[in-house]
């Protein structure tokens, strides 16, 4: 009798017993766009390792997702975005510290390995046997590669809008699709060829970060702030290829 | 069947009360959300009235597809034994369970342009799945076709063999004995996990989006024209979201329990 009403008990109380466990360290939420996602992997690593007491979650999605959950209350200690728009968006919801530039990045063409349809610049970009993805309106790569094209006067033969980057990246590495733009950043790791995109037409983006000023973690969230530009910080960003601020 | 149940014990209607509740609460919040003012217009605007329509073919066709070929798999694994019979019911229906992202990689590095064997579509005919509604199609097909064969066979192996077995010992042929005798009598099942499969096809996101891709009128079906509005506009995607738990309510409740429960009538 005795046994049957610790299992009930058990399996009534299991799953919040589940949630709650492991909250004797402080978890510090990092929001960072996709494109940040290695480097900020590498930095938890090294984060965590000088502060034992620490657990940081780094969540990575496109930075206008993330906007629209900081937006709805998400909670976060840190943002990183991709472009100022929507840190800006971010901002008007919650009172981050003032910004200061992560990194910068530049942007490429990406094309499956072996680049079947010989692509070569932006140009080819518009040829109908060239199948190009990009992103939705609203993710930064779109912004960007939207001007980028009208700069140079070209009308992409675009076949899909992805949700992010690595939408893009997946449909060109799996050579479904024949070119995209992609961030610099985007080519560590990533099983495609690369073609520059001469440094007149290019774009140099930008990467704002703020910890949030509101937040119980705030002194812990701009010690990472700061940690992102330490030179071990920078070490890593330099080596998923971004470029220095 | 007049079978008639006990009520079931205060603790378990109480508990059972909470699932409703927490089913019940989110909808709630959705439709109290809900721009009321603009759901008109936004069910009229092109774009909506494309994916709605795009949504509908497919996840239609999808279901039927899955009938065709998900009917004689039950049949086949409910009735037959062979070795590894687990195992190949086991690979059949994994991708009910699997996250919809990976079913759509996978298919991307199989009928994908350049997977294993895509590649043969596109050099012989210069085809290819991704980026077309045939895509969205195999995507569809690939989550949702589990459910009606999961739901039939439980059926098939419930039901009474002897009937056919009569049937085929009067001179019907297997095929004849099928259509005329085993069908019928497990008719509900048959429709509930068709319509099980119609249902989980036209939700379908992850796996569409990932082998298919997004592009308006061709790949952007209903699920995926949400999730793009939820961050450009996001009363769009509350309008949109209504209309998918709509058609989805309208369908599930015209099945009633008739179709839906285990044969209990009232």
């Amino acid at each position: 009798m005795r046994s049957r009403l610790v299992a009930t008990l058990l399996v009534a109380l299991g799953p919040f017993v589940i949630a709650a466990c492991g909250d004797d360290t402080t978890t510090l939420r990092v929001m960072a766009a996709s494109s940040l996602s290695g480097a900020f992997a590498d930095m938890e690593t090294a984060f965590e390792r000088e502060n034992p007491n620490v657990d940081v979650v780094v969540i990575t999605a496109s930075s206008s997702t993330l906007a629209g959950q900081i937006v709805d209350g998400a909670d976060v200690d840190v943002f990183a975005s991709a472009d100022d728009t929507q840190f800006a968006r971010a901002a008007d919801a919650v009172n981050f510290d003032p910004p200061r530039v992560l990194a910068s990045n530049s942007l490429v063409i990406i094309v499956p390995r072996g680049n079947p349809r010989m692509v070569e610049g932006l140009d080819d970009l518009a040829r109908d046997d060239v199948l190009v993805a990009t992103a939705t309106d609203d993710v930064p790569i779109r912004k960007y590669t939207d001007r980028l094209l009208e700069a140079v006067g070209v009308t992409a033969n675009f076949v899909t809008f992805e949700a992010n980057v690595s939408g893009i990246v997946t449909k060109v590495s799996t050579g479904s699709a024949d070119a995209g733009i992609v961030y610099a950043s985007d080519l560590i790791g990533a099983e495609v060829d690369a073609i520059t995109i001469p440094a007149d037409d290019n774009l140099t983006v930008t990467y704002p970060i703020a910890a949030n000023a509101d937040s119980s973690r705030a002194d812990l969230a701009r010690r990472w702030v700061e940690f992102t530009s330490s030179e071990e910080g920078l070490a890593i960003l330099g080596a998923r290829g971004f470029a220095a601020p | 069947m007049t079978r008639r149940h006990h009520a079931p014990p205060r603790l378990a209607r109480a508990l059972a009360t909470i699932a409703v509740i927490f089913f019940c609460l989110p909808f709630i919040g959705l439709l109290w959300k809900t721009p009321w003012s603009r759901v008109l217009d936004v069910f009229g605007d092109a774009d909506s009235r494309g994916a709605l329509w795009l949504s509908m073919r497919t996840s239609i066709a999808a279901a039927l597809l899955s009938v065709v070929f998900g009917v004689p798999l039950a049949w086949v694994l409910a009735t037959t034994s062979f070795r590894g019979r687990n195992l190949v019911r086991a690979l059949c229906l994994i991708s009910m369970v699997l996250p919809p992202v990976v079913g759509g990689i996978s298919l991307l590095f199989s009928l994908g342009r350049s997977g294993l064997f895509g590649r043969w579509l596109d050099d012989w005919f210069g085809f290819q799945f991704t980026f077309s509604a045939w895509g969205v199609i195999v995507a569809q097909v690939f989550v949702a076709m589990p459910f009606l064969v999961l739901t039939v066979e439980s059926a098939l192996r419930q039901a009474d063999p002897r009937f056919a077995e009569a049937a085929r010992s009067l001179g019907a042929s297997p095929w004849y004995a099928f259509r005329r005798v085993t069908a019928p009598s497990i008719a509900s099942a048959l429709i509930a996990g068709t319509v099980l499969a119609w249902a989980r096809a036209f939700g379908e996101f992850g796996a569409t989006i990932t082998f298919a891709g997004n592009y308006p009128g061709t790949t952007r079906t209903l699920s995926i024209e949400t999730y793009v509005s939820l961050e450009s506009d996001p009363g769009r995607a509350m309008a949109l979201s209504v209309m998918m738990i709509g058609v989805s309510f309208v369908v599930l409740v015209a099945l009633r329990d008739r179709w839906l429960g285990a044969g209990e009538r009232r």
